[in-house]
C-alpha cells in the first residue's frame, strides 16, 4: 500500500503546485503579510510550505503582480503584499481559465 | 542561557541563509525570515520563551538553509538543465568521437609513415617507442576526459546565465528517421566492434611484442623464447604488416558505420582487401620474415635433432608456410568481396 501512497502523494503535490499561484493571488486583494497568508490558506485546507511561499511572493512581486510595503509599527517588522493593477488583471484571467478547466474536468470525470 | 542559545541558533540559521543571497536582498530577506520564525514560534508556544528544541523544530520545518536560499534565488538544481541538455549531449558525442578517432588514427598513420621511412635508414627503433614519441597512446583517455570537462563547464556556465543557445542540432524531422534494417544484409554492430578490437590487438602485438610470438623453452632456471619471426629485419617488415591491419581496420570501421551491406561497404571491402593483400604479399614474399635460425635454435636449446620422420619441425618450410597463409588470406578476401558485392547489388537502394 505504501507504494501507492507514494504515487498518490506525489501526484497530489503536482496538483497543488499547479494551483498555488492562483490561490495566493486570490487572497491578496487586501494587503497581507507572509505568515498571515499561510494561516489563511491553511484554514481553507490549502497547506503550503512556508519555505516555498515567501520566495513565491518575491517572484510574483518581481513579475509585477504584487507590490510590497514594510510595516514597522509593532516590534516585529512585517512585509505586506498586495495585488497590483496588473496583478488584478492577471488574477481575473486566471480565474476564468480556472472555471473553464473545472467545467471540462467535471465533464470528463462525470462522463456526460 | 536559553535565550542566548535561542538567539545564537536563530542568528546562525539566518546567517547561513543570508550569506547565499545576493547583496541587495540580504537585509530584506533577513527581516522577513526573522519575523516569520518568530511568528511560527508564537503559534506553537504562545507568549512564553521557546525552548531550543522548539526553535530547532521550526527551523527544520523551514528547511535546509541552502535549499531556502536557492528558492529565494529562483534556481533549479541542475548543472545542465533540460533546456540545454539535448544540445550538450549531442555536441559531446560528436566531439569525443571525432577527437578520439582522430587522435588514434593520426597516431597510427604517423607512426606507420615514420617507420616506413626507417626502411631506408639503419637506425633501429622499436615501434613502440616510435609511437610513444609521436603521441603516447595512454594519454588519449585522459585527453578525452579533459575535453569532456571543458564542454561540461562551458554548458554549466551557459545554464547558469541562461544564455540563449540554439544549435539546431539534435533536432528531429521525419526525413531523419533511419531505414528499417533488413535482417539479411545488416552487419551486427557487435561483430564489427569485435572486429575492430581484434585488429587493434593483433596490430599491437605485432608492433610491441612480436618477440613473444614463438616457442617458449625452459633453459635451466629461466624461460627462453625462440621467436618465429625474423627479429632483425622486423622494423622493415612491420610497416607492411601494419598497413595490412590498417586496411582491415578501415574496412571494419566502414562496416560499423554503415551497419548494413551497401555499395559503400562493397567498395571498401574490395579496395581495402586488395591493398591489404598486396601489402601482405610484400611482407611475406619480399622479405625474410621468418626466423632463419628457428629450427636450429630450438635444436640447440633442447638438445634434440629433428631428423626423424615423425618430427614435425623437420618439415619447417618457411616458403610453404608463407604461401599457405597468403592463400588463406586470399580466399577469405574473395569470399568477403563476393558477399559484399552480392548484397550491395541485390539489396541496396
Amino acid at each position: 500500500m505504501s507504494q501507492m501512497d507514494e504515487i498518490v502523494t506525489s501526484m497530489k503535490l503536482e496538483l497543488r503546485r499547479g494551483t498555488i499561484v492562483l490561490c495566493v493571488l486570490s487572497q491578496l486583494k487586501k494587503p497581507q503579510y507572509g505568515y498571515s497568508l499561510v494561516q489563511n490558506l491553511e484554514s481553507s485546507n490549502v497547506s503550503v510550505d512556508t519555505g516555498t511561499l515567501y520566495p513565491l511572493l518575491r517572484r510574483l512581486e518581481k513579475q509585477g503582480l504584487l507590490e510590497s510595503e514594510w510595516e514597522t509599527d509593532s516590534n516585529k517588522p512585517r512585509k505586506y503584499y498586495r495585488r497590483t493593477m496588473l496583478g488584478d488583471k492577471v488574477f481575473i484571467e486566471l480565474e476564468q481559465e480556472w472555471k473553464k478547466m473545472v467545467t471540462s474536468m467535471e465533464l470528463l470525470i462525470r462522463g456526460n | 542561557m536559553n535565550r542566548e542559545m535561542n538567539n545564537n541558533l536563530m542568528e546562525r540559521y539566518l546567517y547561513d541563509v543570508i550569506r547565499r543571497i545576493p547583496e541587495q536582498q540580504k537585509e530584506d530577506i533577513k527581516k522577513e525570515l526573522q519575523t516569520l520564525i518568530q511568528d511560527m514560534l508564537e503559534e506553537r508556544v504562545g507568549d512564553r520563551k521557546p525552548t531550543d528544541q522548539e526553535l530547532a523544530a521550526v527551523l527544520t520545518e523551514l528547511g535546509n538553509p541552502a535549499d531556502l536560499a536557492r528558492k529565494y534565488r529562483g534556481e533549479e538544481k541542475h548543472l545542465i538543465g533540460p533546456r540545454y541538455y539535448d544540445q550538450y549531449w549531442f555536441l559531446m558525442k560528436i566531439v569525443l568521437v571525432c577527437a578520439g578517432a582522430g587522435m588514434v588514427i593520426s597516431t597510427i598513420i604517423t607512426a606507420f609513415v615514420e617507420s616506413a621511412g626507417m626502411v631506408f635508414s639503419d637506425t633501429y627503433l622499436p615501434f613502440g617507442e616510435l609511437a610513444e614519441q609521436i603521441f603516447p597512446f595512454w594519454s588519449i583517455p585522459s585527453i578525452l576526459v579533459c575535453i569532456f570537462g571543458y564542454i561540461t563547464i562551458a554548458f554549466a556556465v551557459i545554464e547558469h546565465f541562461q544564455i540563449r543557445l540554439d544549435l539546431k542540432i539534435g533536432t528531429w524531422s521525419p526525413e531523419k528517421i533511419p531505414q528499417i534494417p533488413n535482417k539479411k544484409v545488416s552487419i551486427s554492430r557487435v561483430e564489427s566492434t569485435f572486429g575492430v578490437v581484434f585488429q587493434i590487438i593483433f596490430a599491437s602485438v605485432f608492433c610491441f611484442i612480436p618477440h613473444l610470438l614463438g616457442v617458449w623453452l625452459e633453459q635451466g632456471e629461466s624461460m627462453v623464447i625462440i621467436p618465429v619471426f625474423h627479429m632483425e629485419i622486423w622494423n622493415q617488415v612491420l610497416p607492411f604488416l601494419i598497413g595490412s591491419f590498417l586496411m582491415g581496420l578501415i574496412n571494419e570501421v566502414v562496416k560499423l558505420i554503415a551497419g548494413r551491406y551497401n555499395t559503400a561497404v562493397a567498395i571498401s571491402t574490395v579496395l581495402t582487401g586488395a591493398i591489404g593483400f598486396c601489402l601482405a604479399v610484400i611482407a611475406f614474399k619480399f622479405y625474410d620474415i621468418w626466423n632463419p635460425q628457428f629450427v636450429s635454435e630450438i635444436e640447440k636449446i633442447t638438445g634434440n635433432i629433428f631428423a626423424g620422420d615423425w618430427d614435425v619441425l623437420r618439415y619447417w618450410n618457411t616458403s610453404a608456410i608463407s604461401n599457405i597463409l597468403l592463400l588463406i588470406i586470399f580466399v577469405g578476401y574473395v569470399v568477403e568481396c563476393a558477399k559484399a558485392i552480392y548484397c550491395a547489388i541485390r539489396y541496396d537502394k
